[in-house]
């Protein structure tokens, strides 16, 4: 295409690719935003039960307090002192519905502890980083009152616990099942590339067989492998292991196609003239050059899969009790009926978590990608 | 357009390749369900109100006490004349539960469809000739948003704001289900195709605004890029006028990977409805195929999976063949 | 040898600017030449030197954000006998002359033809917008113009694809879609650049019959200083947007007055025979130092100073005029007279 629109020369300066790609990463605005968003979003995961006031499962058999609507905070009391506390919850009946209501108890006043532990109490210890036991929180506050930031479930649990310790879950599940897409699509397409012949044709064909089915029933029709009631940590990685069986076929297919054009490059013939072995032509030569849509992959799967697994959870197939993700707390608002909507909204407060993450991951998704598209350097 | 290499023999041999596809992908399908645990002729045996000849009728129709392999393709013969098994949850053919929830999942389908076309394409073209201005920024922006909200949050969402909708100002809003549960049963049939057109609405209008997010920037970055290229700008030079270089040289070509995209957007649709029905209490394939999971109803989860896949494989001819009528290239291979 | 004759095209300090996120770039910083009826025109330079986007002002074709026709004028007679200014006109009136009373044809046959279209749709577009033929008759000129242009069996050829020809072929379809409608002014921005030695022979010879049998002009563009000396009458040698020399083509190259233009000659390699520089020993290749100017930060002086032999302190200091050093040839360079006199004392 003859230049119409002169482009103007720049200093030439010798960067490596990858020190290229991060400066343009870091030139575009959406990026940035997406990129802090996620630490943000990763941060709370990792610092979920610091950050959760109750435990996972925590709720009192003895008062219960269920579908508790969300505590109000106040900050001055009567006697003028500045602090955050709560007052008590007091159970009435509303004369209107003549159900249950929860009503502050004035006469009870608790205030608002910050970095408390809690010996002794089972349901609130947590394994920081994974290993290091402690019942540290952040804020809480002691009996009988109760911090309920977004409401309660009708177990009485605390909302906001749970959508802190499902973060745990959703954020980590799309990773998980991402790396293990990728290093199936790799093998399978790498095989298929590189071998060809019959084997690339079987490996093909199972790719388009996978998908002429349609992801929602291929989904349910895995999950219908396994009993529905199995155990609620074999479902974390059985949901994970159907994300990964669905979503291979495509890093299948660019891989191979990768493989097959890189193929009649001249340095692999030369590799080969020099007498290396397939392995090794394979890994030295072949997959770094994938390696660019690896990452893009990478980052456009990552919230595909947060998708989708907040889908098998919402409709009930996915992460099941005890445990909790966003999707199957965003079930309890759907399981209520459009009564229990408009009567707790706050209920949809898992989605928008779900969307905040799928979000960042887009906006650094798309700026990967641009910022390894030489044509739009900034 | 067509010059004189017919388009059948192409639909023909298409058609032959489809075959494999479908059957190898039954055939995983199938045997998937079968790995559920669980032996069925001996559940059926043991199931009190299944009657013993119901269940010596099934054995020799689905050889139940045959291998795998081997039920298989009995099923593939009944399915091919049309007997699609028996359900267990309710007890009747296949056949006559399978149809109520089809056809109701394509009403979204088929809405969904043309709402995809009707509002991606303009809004693309749109883009494309008034790049960077406003109203592609605002459309830019929607996008993103609409393709991070999952369906069924947004769902929710809608399903919220049409309830506080009705609760403030009283409107009538058609809030899940097909039919209105107030109208009369003896309304004339216009009505009641209305009624059930009004309560698609709004989930079939979640379901394509992910796609035609997608699809319209996707539209709008390829006719960007046609609008850059060489005959593009030898079309100007003949002096043809700027709407017609758009609408005349530049979409068609632009169009293609759009029109590419129709066979896995009918499969995409019904798919994706599936937690938008959920959701609004739609009575489609989805709460249909849940249901048959929780029961283990394997007639019922095979026979919907080897529908959807038909469906599949269909939109994909389709669209095989409306390529081959818009690009001369592909004809000749 | 120049036809003399009536001018058809005169371009008059044209100014093409571009704004970009990084500046303005001058790519047309007044340029001024024309064209006679029936003659051949060269524009010759490197690329960045603002040949095609003179070509592409002339025709209108120069995308209006970001470009802009900052000054001067383009004179066009027509068809219909009328002298217009293209600058001037509304692109309503400019969509009646493209195609129709300057034709272009580009570099790139390989992608200059639309691929779903069959090249005889695309003739007869030309012809049934300009000459308001229907459909049928639109398709019979098409194919006389296949037969124009030498493709053998044009009945045939006429409903095929792009994708079926090869690039000698598409680009004798460009000529043949160029010339459809008989233009006055065929404007060809390097035809044959992508194109194999023999095939470009072919539609060089192919272009000069055309010229001979329909007496057009031709504005040709190319950095080929060997099709210039094939099929030009005069020359135009451009150097960062602007005319540099400009004269007739024997002059100019017998006796180049500007440096550049001695520079560019120098490069080719000739056996035996070379323009004899001042200061130089004779018989030895050249190639001219340095790069093209950056087209956002022009020198203030003469362009082609940073790179000249001859520079001396005056030519940094304001952009030399172009001077007329008789015969219609005008160089813009302050020490053409030096040149003048050191080659009358040679082959004197």
């Amino acid at each position: 295409m003859t230049t119409t629109v002169p482009t103007p020369v720049r200093k030439p300066r010798s960067q490596s690719q990858w020190s290229i790609v991060w400066s343009q990463f870091k030139r575009n605005p959406l990026a940035r935003v997406g990129l802090g968003l996620l630490g943000l979003l990763y941060l709370m995961a990792i610092l979920a039960g610091f950050l959760a006031p109750y435990g996972l499962t925590e709720y009192s058999t003895t008062d219960r307090i269920s579908w508790a609507p969300p505590t109000p905070i106040h900050w001055r009391d009567a006697q003028g002192h500045f602090g955050p506390y709560v007052n008590g919850i007091r159970r009435d009946i509303d004369m209107e519905t003549f159900r249950d209501k929860y009503v502050e108890d004035t006469s009870v006043t608790c205030p608002v502890k910050f970095f408390q532990t809690h010996p002794g109490m089972e349901g609130r210890t947590y394994r920081f980083l994974g290993f290091i036991p402690t019942s540290l929180k952040l804020f809480s506050v002691d009996a009988p009152c109760k911090l309920y930031l977004w409401g309660s479930d009708s177990y009485g649990r605390d909302q906001f616990s749970r959508v802190m310790y499902g973060s745990q879950i959703s954020l980590s599940i799309g990773i998980i099942a991402s790396v293990l897409t990728v290093i199936l699509g790799l093998i399978m397409g790498g095989i298929a590339g590189y071998f060809r012949g019959l084997t690339d044709t079987l490996i093909m064909r199972m790719v388009e067989v996978l998908s002429a089915i349609p992801e929602l029933f291929l989904l349910i029709t895995l999950r219908a492998l396994f009993p529905l009631n199995a155990d609620p940590i074999l479902v974390f990685y059985i949901v994970i292991g159907i994300l990964a069986v669905i979503g291979w076929g495509g890093l299948a297919r660019i891989v191979r196609g990768q493989i097959l054009s890189s193929r009649e490059q001249d340095y692999v013939q030369a590799a080969t003239a020099l007498g290396a072995s397939d392995t090794r032509i394979i890994a030295k030569h072949l997959l770094p050059n994938t390696a660019t849509y690896i990452i893009i992959f990478l980052s456009l799967a990552i919230p595909g899969f947060i998708l989708s697994e907040s889908g098998l959870s919402f409709i009930g197939i996915g992460i099941v009790e005890p445990y909790a993700s966003w999707g199957s707390l965003l079930k309890v608002a759907q399981d209520g009926g459009f009564e229990s909507l408009d009567a707790r909204p706050w209920t949809l407060i898992p989605g928008v978590f779900i969307v905040l993450a799928v979000l960042a991951w887009q906006f650094v998704g798309d700026g990967l990608r641009d910022a390894f598209d030489p044509r739009r350097r900034r | 357009m067509l010059s004189e290499v017919s388009v059948l023999p192409y639909i023909f041999r298409r058609i032959l390749q489809f075959i494999p596809t479908f059957l190898l992908a039954t055939l995983l399908a199938f045997f998937i369900v079968q790995l559920a645990p669980g032996d069925f002729l001996s559940q059926l045996k043991e199931n009190p109100s299944v009657r013993p000849e119901t269940v010596e009728r099934l054995r020799k129709e689905f050889g139940l006490d045959q291998p795998i392999i081997v039920q298989y393709f009995y099923w593939l013969k009944n399915f091919v004349m049309g007997n699609l098994g028996q359900s267990f949850q309710y007890k009747r053919p296949v056949n006559e539960v399978l149809p109520g929830p089809f056809m109701n999942s394509l009403i979204l389908v088929i809405i969904g469809t043309v709402l995809h076309f009707a509002v991606s394409i303009p809004v693309g073209v749109y883009s494309a000739v008034r790049p960077y201005s406003t109203a592609d920024k605002t459309f830019t922006f929607l996008s993103y948003i609409f393709l991070g909200i999952p369906s069924f949050f947004f769902a929710l969402l809608v399903i919220w704001g049409m309830l506080k909708l009705q609760q403030n100002f009283g409107w009538d809003m058609p809030l899940g289900n097909k039919t209105s549960s107030k109208l009369p049963t003896d309304i004339s049939w216009w009505r009641s195709a209305w009624d059930v057109f009004i309560h698609a609405l709004a989930p079939t209008i979640i379901l394509v605004l992910r796609g035609i997010s997608s699809e319209s920037r996707f539209i709008r970055g390829q006719l960007l890029e046609v609008l850059g290229q060489d005959y593009v700008r030898t079309a100007r030079a003949k002096g043809v006028a700027e709407n017609q270089v758009v609408y005349k040289h530049a979409l068609r070509t632009a169009l293609i990977p759009t029109i590419a995209g129709l066979g896995g957007l009918l499969p995409a649709l019904i798919g994706g409805a599936g937690f938008i029905e959920v959701v609004f209490n739609w009575p489609g394939l989805t709460p249909l195929q849940l249901t048959a999971l929780g029961n283990q109803d394997i007639y019922i989860l095979q026979a919907v999976t080897a529908v959807a896949t038909l469906l599949y494989l269909v939109g994909n001819l389709l669209s095989d063949v409306l390529l081959s009528v818009i690009d001369p290239r592909i004809r000749y291979h | 040898m120049t036809p003399q004759g009536e001018v058809l095209l005169a371009v008059n300090g044209l100014k093409t600017y571009f704004n970009t996120d990084d500046g303005v770039v001058k790519s047309v910083d007044g340029v001024t030449f024309h064209i006679n009826k029936g003659e051949t025109l060269a524009v010759v330079g490197e690329s960045g030197s603002g040949k095609s986007v003179t070509s592409l002002s002339i025709m209108r074709l120069i995308p209006m954000p970001p470009g802009q026709i900052v000054d001067g004028e383009i004179l066009f007679t027509g068809k219909d006998g009328v002298q217009k200014n293209i600058v001037k006109l509304s692109e309503a009136e400019m969509r009646k002359i493209r195609g129709n009373d300057i034709s272009m044809i580009f570099q790139e046959p390989m992608t200059s033809l639309n691929p779903v279209y069959t090249v005889g749709d695309q003739i007869a577009e030309a012809v049934m917008l300009h000459q308001g033929k229907n459909k049928k008759e639109a398709m019979g000129v098409a194919a006389d113009m296949l037969r124009f242009v030498g493709i053998p069996a044009p009945e045939k050829r006429v409903n095929e694809y792009p994708h079926q020809m090869s690039g000698g072929m598409r680009q004798r379809v460009m000529i043949a879609m160029a010339l459809s409608c008989n233009p006055a002014l065929l404007i060809a921005d390097e035809p044959t650049t992508a194109l194999d030695v023999t095939i470009q022979a072919q539609i060089l010879d192919l272009m000069r019959k055309l010229q001979r049998d329909i007496g057009m002009s031709i504005l040709f563009i190319t950095h080929n200083l060997g099709v210039v000396a094939e099929m030009a009458d005069r020359v135009v040698v451009m150097y960062g947007g602007r005319v540099v020399e400009e004269g007739d083509v024997v002059e100019i190259f017998k006796a180049p007055r500007h440096p550049y233009t001695m520079g560019l000659l120098n490069s080719i390699p000739r056996p035996g025979e070379h323009v004899h520089v001042p200061g130089q020993p004779k018989g030895r290749l050249e190639a001219i130092p340095g790069n093209v100017p950056n087209p956002l930060n022009l020198p203030r002086g003469c362009a082609f100073e940073p790179r000249c032999k001859f520079a001396v302190e005056a030519c940094r200091e304001a952009v030399p005029p172009l001077f007329d050093t008789g015969n219609g040839h005008m160089a813009r360079c302050i020490r053409w007279q030096e040149f003048e006199q050191v080659q009358q004392e040679v082959t004197a």
